[in-house]
């Protein structure tokens, strides 16, 4: 395996910005699907994009009624499925659709790179790249036609908004979380309910599978973490991700939850994002925070926190190939990847994106990242020298 | 230093004796008796048709795209889906789903343009129905309610604030008008500090203390009458009807399907407490929501809070109305401006004076409709445009009060309103 598709070689003291495209409106969420060769976002006009990676040709896809942050795809790479604050799950076809039309070329900036040549020191303008910005630029697709995509399926899933969707690795069931505190399990085939699980009494910030298949996590706004049985239902076991829950009896408000959650099987442990010190929450002045429990003990075994005050949330944070945990952190203080070693409280790297950040992915090849921002641009940046954006 | 009211008109002289008459009297309620217009009939006329306020104030800056006047499926719209309510064609946020049930009693005033982003600016500018000006002080819209419509003989307080944390202090809303017309703060947890036992021994104690101190404060005021020993008697005659009344702060005894419907969370107990006040006879009390002021998390903060105010707002309407109160109570839910259309980079909305929306209902207004209009997206006034002095001419008006009339304050003609503006006859009954 090279080193362009090697994900241990993945240096983030290397990073930059290879592709950047820009929607007609803000960006809420990413995604990768599993094939790498999309990126999907989300926008405030209620729509999922998609985008793809090798020409930044973007597709629109229409069914929500509101904004959707929940993505994820079956592990054949065939099926996205979303969820959105409309409390609605949609399946829908990767590919396909009906071709009809012109095509809509993605607004931004194709690589020269895409073709194989480098773009020698231009990239667009973040730490870790050094030359001239390239302005954006629309590519006419002249010819090329338009694959509106349907959905499959539209389930009423949640009352309220759905906050996260997962899928298992055989790519059997789904799990989602959202505002009726509800943990619920869906039948990938036919989307029926499998199973219903209640017990947390906040909003369910985010779900993940455990990579075993056999039980699912979920996280609430005041940290709590509980791990359940996918057989029956019952409660394997509860972390205390309290550090991500701030109280302030001044504002009335509770801020703060369990933005993400990912699981390393070969070190079980399991990695919770969120903030911290947070003394204003109306202000939305807070640090960013991701604590690392361990898988067999359910204890917390490391917390990271940026070096200087970021005034960030940690939208994300995942277990990268290479051995470092990957965060990505957005808010009044912009947005940034932030990149901890296990063993060191705070980021041997840190990678400024020109706009806050609400959301992060990482591809299947492990060197890109792609992030959703404020500024309606989907960024990709690369985590090695290499130019390329795939 | 001549007390204040050696300006000795005949409307200081009547009170006065009327004053001292009464004072004398072992265990009456003696009230000072100053003329409260400069036309003194009018109080009697409201007597036989009283009316009240019942406001809600949701501090920090309600959101109207969150609450009153939603926009879907535009950049400034937020994630949240439009309703249909009562009234066919009218629609509220998601967020207030048992509110909408309500809409045919209420009127949504669209078009408010304060043009005034500052928190203290703001609601000064609401509750008095006047910009602010430095040096200038106002009474309050409670203060002026309770002058204006409140009978001499009220069993109750005339201007009450109900708030978390509220102990039984007096604020200092009034201005010129006295502190007879303050508000007093009470909160849904506790009666006001200093509130006897209910034990017939400490009453009785209770009451001895106060005919002792009505001996001696006859004594003084017979040669030394002024508006701080006005004051101070209106506080302790306000605190003593309370204390005939102490009973409304026991919520427990309210049915528990009643205490359900309001629900069992501050702002459900303080709207309930708000209903019985107003059954006792208060004639303006005014309950304060907070945590308005989501300059970040905009959406899951208004779902906590105007999830909140949906349930205890509606449950208080559809009582009132229920009891037969609503035709005679005028409704209004204010802030001291609304939120921007524009959503921050922290998933917030700013503060936005331009346009915004107020709702009212209940007695003389017009109900079930909406005045004014925002355009598509929100950033402005496009029908019906309508500020705070319009507002506070039509509160009034609302419940019979000609807000073209003056107050008397020591000789002065002081005008009930701001005379450059005027009220929105349209929503007028």
């Amino acid at each position: 395996m090279s080193d362009d598709t090697n994900p241990i070689a993945a240096d983030p003291e290397k990073a930059h910005v290879v592709s950047q495209w820009k929607h007609d409106s803000r960006l809420l969420s990413c995604r990768f699907d599993p094939l790498g060769r999309y990126v999907y976002t989300t926008a405030y006009d209620y729509t999922i994009q998609r985008w793809e990676l090798a020409t930044g040709t973007k597709t629109v896809l229409k069914a929500h009624d509101s904004w959707v942050r929940g993505l994820a795809f079956s592990p054949d790479g065939e099926t996205l499925v979303s969820g959105g604050y409309d409390g609605r799950l949609i399946w829908w076809p990767v590919n396909g659709g009906d071709v009809t039309g012109e095509s809509v070329a993605g607004e931004g900036v194709t690589e020269e790179s895409a073709t194989g040549e480098g773009v020698a020191g231009e990239g667009v303008a973040g730490e870790g790249v050094t030359g001239e910005s390239v302005t954006e630029e629309s590519a006419t697709g002249e010819g090329v036609t338009e694959k509106k995509i349907e959905p499959q399926r539209i389930v009423e899933a949640h009352d309220g908004w759905i906050r996260w969707v997962d899928i298992n690795s055989d790519g059997s069931l789904v799990a989602t979380g959202g505002n009726d505190h509800l943990v619920k399990i869906w039948s990938f085939e036919t989307g029926e309910l499998v199973r219903s699980i209640a017990g947390h009494d906040r909003h369910i910030y985010s779900v993940h599978f455990h990579p075993s298949g056999e039980s699912v996590f979920s996280g609430d706004l005041r940290g709590v973490v509980k791990q359940w049985s996918i057989a029956d239902g019952s409660e394997i076991a509860t972390y205390d991700a309290k550090a991500l829950y701030t109280e302030n009896p001044g504002q009335a408000a509770e801020y703060g939850g369990v933005r993400s959650m990912d699981f390393d099987a070969s070190e079980n442990r399991l990695v919770c994002s969120g903030l911290h010190e947070a003394p204003n929450p109306f202000a939305g002045e807070q640090q960013p925070l991701v604590v690392v429990f361990d898988g067999s003990t359910h204890e917390e075994l490391h917390k990271f926190i940026a070096k200087e005050g970021l005034k960030c949330i940690a939208w994300r944070a995942l277990f990268h190939p290479a051995g470092f945990i990957l965060g990505a952190c957005g808010g009044g203080g912009g947005g940034f990847l932030v990149f901890w070693r296990p063993d060191a409280e705070t980021e041997f790297h840190r990678f400024k994106l020109p706009d806050t950040l609400r959301d992060m992915d990482l591809h299947p090849n492990g060197l890109l990242v792609a992030t959703a921002h404020n500024d309606e641009h989907v960024r990709i940046t690369r985590l090695s020298e290499n130019q390329s954006a795939t | 230093m001549f007390p204040k009211y050696a300006c000795r008109s005949s409307v200081h002289g009547m009170a006065r004796r009327q004053f001292l008459g009464q004072s004398l009297a072992i265990g009456g309620a003696a009230v000072g008796g100053v003329s409260r217009f400069a036309q003194p009939l009018f109080g009697n006329h409201l007597a036989s048709e009283q009316k009240r306020v019942l406001a809600f104030y949701l501090d920090g800056g309600l959101s109207q795209f969150e609450s009153w006047d939603p926009k879907t499926g535009v950049p400034t719209g937020g994630p949240f889906r439009a309703i249909p309510t009562s009234v066919p064609g009218i629609h509220l946020s998601e967020l207030m789903p048992l509110t909408a049930q309500q809409m045919h009693h209420l009127l949504i005033l669209r078009g408010v343009n304060t043009n005034e982003n500052v928190h203290a600016r703001g609601r000064q500018m609401v509750l008095t129905g006047r910009r602010f000006v430095p040096g200038e002080s106002h009474p309050h819209l409670g203060a002026v309610a309770a002058k204006a419509i409140a009978p001499e003989a009220a069993p109750m307080p005339g201007h009450i604030r109900v708030v978390a944390g509220g102990g039984g202090n007096r604020s200092r809303d009034a201005a010129y008008l006295g502190a007879e017309f303050s508000s007093i703060v009470m909160s849904e947890k506790n009666p006001p500090n200093h509130m006897p036992a209910d034990d017939p021994a400490a009453l009785k104690r209770d009451l001895a203390r106060h005919n002792l101190r009505r001996g001696w404060d006859s004594h003084l005021l017979s040669r030394r009458r002024s508006a701080m020993t006005d004051a101070y008697l209106q506080s302790f005659e306000s605190a003593e009807r309370l204390v005939g009344q102490r009973d409304v702060f026991d919520l427990s005894s309210e049915p528990a399907n009643e205490q359900e419907r309001y629900g069992t969370q501050a702002l459900g107990r303080q709207c309930l407490l708000a209903r019985r006040l107003l059954e006792r006879g208060a004639t303006y009390v005014q309950v304060h929501h907070g945590n308005y002021d989501t300059h970040a998390e905009n959406f899951s903060f208004h779902i906590e809070q105007v999830g909140e105010f949906d349930r205890a707002f509606a449950a208080t309407i559809a009582d009132l109305h229920e009891r037969g109160m609503l035709e005679s109570t005028l409704i209004i839910v204010f802030s001291e401006f609304g939120r921007t259309p524009n959503i921050n980079h922290r998933f917030g909305r700013d503060h936005w004076g331009t346009s915004w929306s107020v709702v009212v209902g209940g007695c003389g207004v017009q109900q079930g409709g909406v005045f004014g209009k925002t355009n598509d997206h929100g950033t402005e006034v496009a029908e019906g445009e309508v500020d705070h002095g319009n507002l506070f001419h039509t509160f009034l008006q609302a419940v019979g009060v000609d807000s073209t009339d003056t107050f008397n304050i020591d000789g002065r003609d002081v005008q009930i309103a701001d005379p450059a503006s005027e009220p929105i006859r349209e929503v007028l009954a």
